[in-house]
């Protein structure tokens, strides 16, 4: 019975690799028509890995991304991605894939949260606050104990240049799964975040809803953990979405956008970091913060608009 | 209005009130199941029947033995003031807000049934809405559908809105134009004044199409063409053998729309005639009643 089931892990695990080689031979091709200087950081074997990542990451954040800003879940994200440390730490210590481990205590720690709100009274916030501290520094405490600094670094600030194919195709999987579960729950998803009440008297769980977006929203930064890294995941969680609804009102405009932004930040800030030589989980997130202040100058409500506006009515100034 | 006075025999098993009880316990009536659209025999289930039921926020109660049989087809107006569980008892019945306590039917179901087959309908309260979400009118309207796509078999029910079969499509236009809001379909919802945000929701609801049309204070900070407008689509639809429970702090409106008045403050109160429960000693017992209590 084991030999079948790693026969049939060994199985599938190939196939996703050979999708995720035909894939990166594509961009490859797309890659060659750039000019030399931008192409040729990718001729390296760990650079179209990290290529490949980044785009996973950029797409699947990008998104949820929109999710997460429309349904004010900013500190959700932040808490469970700093959640998901004990859990990664622990499955690396007992040999089970860190997805399972991260969903686990990001999972339990979102119960926690519940659990002390419901029962104490202290306040949403501050139980968030509270519990994601404690389960980060249980995190902490257990990679400082079986594990060299680096390792804690590189899971906390994200080491997408060292990504190899084991973890590329962990990371493709868990994308692949959130965006398929996203477009076949789109109406429920949006129709909870708008309206849960109508959601409710419409037959819908709302109970069931929201934790389901919370474990799409685990799984989202258990994809991006080798690249951004724990702390800064939240980052990919919030610029996305928050840059695409200061340019439209129209939703699925909106996640359109949002990906856009994630995956030009996630492939810039790689490139950046690689020529300039510095960490590639702060130089995405930086990117990605560029891109949302352009976007907060040009964007419909913004300060160059109206300073044109006004401009082009004042008096005496030539059409 | 000489429905009135058998209407008052199903319908004023109260806690509070000295009223007279109904032949028969309702609560003995077998249940029937009603899907939408079906046509109910005379004296059928109620619209919504509660035994018992109440809701808590950390603690605190907000409803407390709620006995109520509302009857179907009835224009009925929920009037106490603020704080008293109105809004409450609309989450209850809608499932959002559970009870831990008592037993809900509407329409002769249960709640989690009835929500299922779409009777129910919600009109939420302007403040409960975050109207920068990027929907158009469209968009909020074809939400009152996808109860009925859920039901449809095939992969189809899974896929995003634009996906959705053509009837459903139809029924938003049809909703639309019944509340004069065709020409906005476009627009994004947080572009509309307060009055056509209402025809808005009015129309998803319409576009549902369930037994049961609850409101949260559709009536408040609308302008007079739209609240005339509301006011004449609802009682359409009450002819047409929906029933209508709209929350309102607007007595005069309650007075001269609702077929039946509920009084609430922490419980029901009374239920009546507007004549009855709006006069000025129904009104004093129910404003002055004492924290959750009587």
């Amino acid at each position: 019975m084991t030999v079948f089931y790693n026969g049939l892990y060994h199985g599938i695990y190939t196939s996703i690799v050979t999708v995720i080689e035909m894939l990166t031979a594509l961009l490859m091709v797309l890659i060659g028509f750039l000019p030399a200087a931008v192409a040729e950081p990718f001729s390296y074997l760990f650079m179209q890995r990290a290529l490949m990542t980044s785009l996973v990451v950029g797409t699947v954040c990008g998104v949820l991304s929109c999710f997460v800003v429309l349904k004010r879940w900013a500190l959700l994200g932040d808490a469970i991605s700093h959640a998901v440390l004990p859990g990664v730490a622990l499955a690396y210590l007992a040999g089970i894939p860190v997805i399972v481990g991260a969903f686990l205590s990001g999972a339990l720690t979102s119960l926690g949260i519940g659990f002390v709100q419901r029962n104490t009274s202290i306040k949403e916030d501050s139980a968030m606050g509270l519990m994601f501290t404690a389960a980060f520094a249980l995190g902490v405490v257990i990679i400082s104990r079986i594990a060299t600094s680096t390792h804690l670094m590189h899971v906390l600030f994200g080491n997408v240049l060292g990504v190899d194919m084991p973890m590329l195709a962990t990371t493709f999987t868990a994308g692949f799964i959130a965006l398929v579960l996203v477009f076949f729950f789109y109406k429920e998803f949006v129709l909870y975040a708008f309206d849960a009440v109508h959601a409710s008297a419409i037959g819908l769980s709302t109970t069931a809803i929201h934790y389901g977006l919370m474990l799409l929203l685990t799984l989202t930064i258990v994809t991006s953990l080798e690249t951004v890294g724990v702390i800064l995941v939240v980052a990919m969680l919030i610029v996305p979405g928050a840059t695409a609804s200061l340019l439209t009102r129209h939703l699925p405009s909106m996640i359109a956008i949002s990906v856009a932004v994630g995956v030009t930040s996630a492939t810039v800030g790689l490139y950046l970091s690689f020529v300039m030589n510095v960490a590639s989980g702060g130089t995405i997130v930086l990117v990605g913060f560029c891109l949302f202040v352009v976007a907060a100058l040009v964007a419909p409500a913004g300060p160059l608009r109206s300073w044109l506006r006004r401009a082009r009515t004042a008096p005496g100034v030539p059409a | 209005m000489s429905t009135l006075t058998a209407m008052r025999q199903i319908c004023t098993k109260t806690r509070d009130t000295s009223a007279a009880s109904s032949p028969g316990d309702p609560g003995k009536t077998p249940s029937r199941r009603c899907v939408s659209g079906e046509s109910l025999p005379g004296g059928g289930p109620f619209s919504i029947s509660l035994r018992g039921v109440g809701a808590d926020y950390s603690g605190v109660s907000a409803l407390e033995g709620v006995d109520l049989d509302l009857p179907l087809e009835r224009f009925i107006a929920l009037v106490g003031p603020n704080g008293a569980g109105k809004s409450t008892l609309l989450k209850l019945l809608t499932g959002v807000k559970r009870s831990n306590r008592g037993s809900i039917e509407i329409c002769g179901t249960t709640l989690n049934q009835a929500r299922r087959d779409n009777l129910v309908g919600y009109i939420p309260q302007e403040a409960e809405i975050e109207w920068d979400f990027p929907l158009s009118v469209y968009d909020v309207v074809l939400g009152g559908r996808y109860g009925h796509a859920r039901r449809e078999r095939g992969i189809r029910r899974f896929l995003p809105p634009r996906f959705l079969g053509e009837a459903h499509h139809q029924a938003v236009h049809r909703a639309l134009e019944a509340v004069g809001m065709e020409s906005f379909a476009r627009r994004p919802i947080g572009a509309l004044s307060g009055g056509q945000k209402k025809r808005v929701f009015l129309a998803r609801t319409l576009a549902q199409n369930p037994r049961v049309l609850l409101l949260d204070e559709p009536l408040a900070g609308v302008d007079r063409a739209s609240e005339a407008l509301i006011l004449k689509v609802l009682r359409q639809a009450c002819g047409e053998g929906k029933t209508i429970i709209m929350v309102t702090h607007d007595l005069p409106t309650a007075r001269e729309q609702a077929d039946l008045v509920v009084l609430i403050n922490h419980g029901v109160m009374g239920v009546g005639t507007p004549r009855e429960m709006l006069s000025n000693d129904a009104l004093e017992r129910c404003y002055h009643r004492q924290g959750g209590r009587a």
